[in-house]
């Protein structure tokens, strides 16, 4: 910036210290020879001065109120520094200035100066804002290009224009994940209907042709009446099966898909109910794998019961059903609140999830480790589904054969932003 | 020369019975054995110390599905590859995916041959008797 000549002069020797000399100056009271002295030490910037004030009369209330306009610069010139510092240097964004004094221009300058700052840093919140919407997953926010009638400009314009586009891209990716992982699941059973009918076609345009050499077709050598049965049966079976599934998978797709359109209702609920009713379901699978739950006292929350007892249901049958074969299975519900959120632990000592599979498993129609359970690997990923709609974040710490830790971090107050 | 056995790791076990139906289609009467997850189909190549001493002599040749229940099939194809034993052995890859990438991906770590299964099952069918022929014609070396 160019130097103004209006801005604030460095003091020159003849502003500091000033000696009384000439006559003029000689001729006042001493009292008046040191307010000017004070004043003009105040001009110089020395806001460190004060005068007397045990003098009698006006001498008294004149000193008073020069020691108060000083105080006030005093005050004014370390709060500026310290916003300074704290807000630029540091980039602790919440510190405003106040001078301590609010009537005529002190009040306005004050409110011009946590203006200026506002006007400077609300694109970085803005910015901060959508940014850590999406580390927790959430891709529909955008940063806005105007709030409460101000535009980004410049700089901060071209940042937003970025992240908007990396987020829009993040989302396409997802949706293409999504649809790619659900397209190449439902082909599977899609080829075993095709191939095992074509196989039957085959068998039948075998069998007809025989029959229609005159109906000895299953005397002769090449088909075997027994071998033609079993292998009707297997290609029908087959397709049964293939059927079955198809219509569990597209069962599944159409639940996360409507789970994820639901209207969620918050309300206040009490935790350690909710995860006891979920374990009292439960009961009979833990019994017979003789694992034993235990409940903590869970802090209360604002949010959607449904959803919640999905989350926790999901979780706990999980660590039911992966124990480790010959081990009494120990699961524990914990949960601790910090001032804005709660978090939830699902703990247990079951076979645990090695570190190469602990993404995976939160990926629809993905499963790790031994496939000796029943499952389609929709649990985990409606669960993430669930707690990014609820505003939270869902973390596994595991390692193979040494039990798992689910931990949910939801907001306090859920309200839906939707 | 030992015969050759045909590993299949192939999780949909109907896929799996198509696919043995075609090779045998195409007159291939060896003894095919099938895996439907990649951890089993680990511990039967490389034994209970995971060092693959087993294998040990066998002439095997592997087809290979990239998308398994429990791990990535790449994972797999990596483990063999580096593997003492099996690294010579053939591998063929034979999957839905044809993502570009994927295809590469499985080249870098050595797989030998890499086939889509099409989704017409005439073709798929087609597709698996022609690899058929093929495999009566390749030698496979024991693995050391």
């Amino acid at each position: 910036m160019e130097p103004d000549d209006s801005t604030i002069k460095e003091p020159t020797d003849r502003d500091v210290a000033p000696k009384l000399t000439s006559k003029d100056e000689d001729s006042g009271s001493v009292q008046q020879r040191e307010l000017l002295q004070a004043l003009r030490a105040m001009r110089a910037g020395d806001f460190t001065i004060r005068l007397p004030v045990d003098l009698l009369g006006l001498s008294g209330k004149i000193a008073e109120t020069f020691n108060d306009i000083v105080e006030a610069n005093q005050r004014m010139a370390e709060q500026l520094e310290g916003v300074g510092q704290v807000v630029g240097r540091e980039g602790k964004t919440r510190r405003r200035v106040n001078f301590g004094l609010s009537q005529g221009a002190w009040g306005e300058m004050e409110t011009s100066v946590n203006t200026l700052i506002d006007d400077l840093l609300w694109p970085t919140t803005e910015v901060t804002r959508v940014i850590s919407a999406v580390a927790q997953g959430d891709l529909l926010q955008t940063v806005q290009l105007e709030v409460d009638g101000r535009l980004l400009q410049g700089e901060f314009l071209r940042a937003a224009t970025i992240v908007n586009a990396m987020i829009k891209q993040l989302a396409n990716e997802e949706i293409q994940s999504f649809a790619y992982m659900v397209g190449h699941d439902l082909r599977g059973p899609l080829v075993n209907i095709m191939g095992f009918t074509s196989e039957l076609q085959a068998l039948r345009d075998a069998i007809f042709e025989r029959l229609g050499e005159g109906g000895e077709a299953f005397a002769g050598e090449r088909l075997d009446p027994k071998a033609a049965a079993a292998e009707f049966d297997e290609a029908i079976g087959f397709i049964k099966a293939a059927t079955v599934k198809m219509e569990r998978l597209i069962n599944a797709i159409l639940a996360i898909s409507r789970a994820g359109k639901r209207e969620l209702k918050p309300e206040k609920i009490d935790m350690s109910a909710l995860v006891k009713g979920v374990v009292t379901t439960l009961a009979h699978e833990a019994q017979a794998v003789n694992a034993e739950i235990e409940v903590g006292t869970l802090p209360s929350i604002t949010c959607d019961r449904l959803a919640l007892e999905q989350v926790f249901s999901n979780l706990l049958d999980n660590a039911v059903k992966y124990l480790r074969r010959g081990e009494p299975g120990r699961i524990q519900v914990t949960g601790y609140a910090s001032s804005e959120r709660v978090i939830y632990e699902v703990r247990d000592n079951g076979r645990g999830i090695a570190e190469a599979d602990q993404k995976r498993v939160f990926e629809l129609f993905r499963r790790a480790g031994a496939q000796d359970q029943r499952g389609e690997g929709i649990g985990l990923a409606s669960v993430r589904a669930l707690v990014r709609r609820l505003g939270g974040t869902i973390k596994l710490t595991s390692a193979l054969n040494s039990g798992s830790t689910f931990q949910v971090a939801l907001p306090r107050n859920f309200t839906d932003q939707r | 020369m030992r015969p050759v056995t045909i590993i299949m790791i192939e999780d949909d076990e109907g896929h799996a019975r198509l696919i043995e139906k075609s090779l045998r289609a195409a007159g291939i009467a060896n003894a095919i054995v099938v895996f439907t997850d990649g951890a089993s189909a680990l511990s039967h190549f490389f034994g209970q110390d995971g060092w693959g001493g087993v294998s040990a002599g066998a002439a095997l040749l592997i087809l290979l599905d990239l998308n398994l229940p429990d791990m990535d099939g790449g994972e797999i194809l990596r483990q063999l590859k580096q593997n003492l034993h099996l690294k010579r052995t053939p591998v063929v890859i034979l999957t839905t995916t044809d993502d570009e990438r994927e295809i590469q991906r499985c080249y870098d770590l050595g797989c030998n041959l890499y086939i889509t299964k099409p989704v017409d099952y005439t073709r798929f069918a087609n597709a698996v008797r022609q690899l058929g022929l093929f495999f009566s014609i390749i030698e496979v070396p024991e693995a050391a």
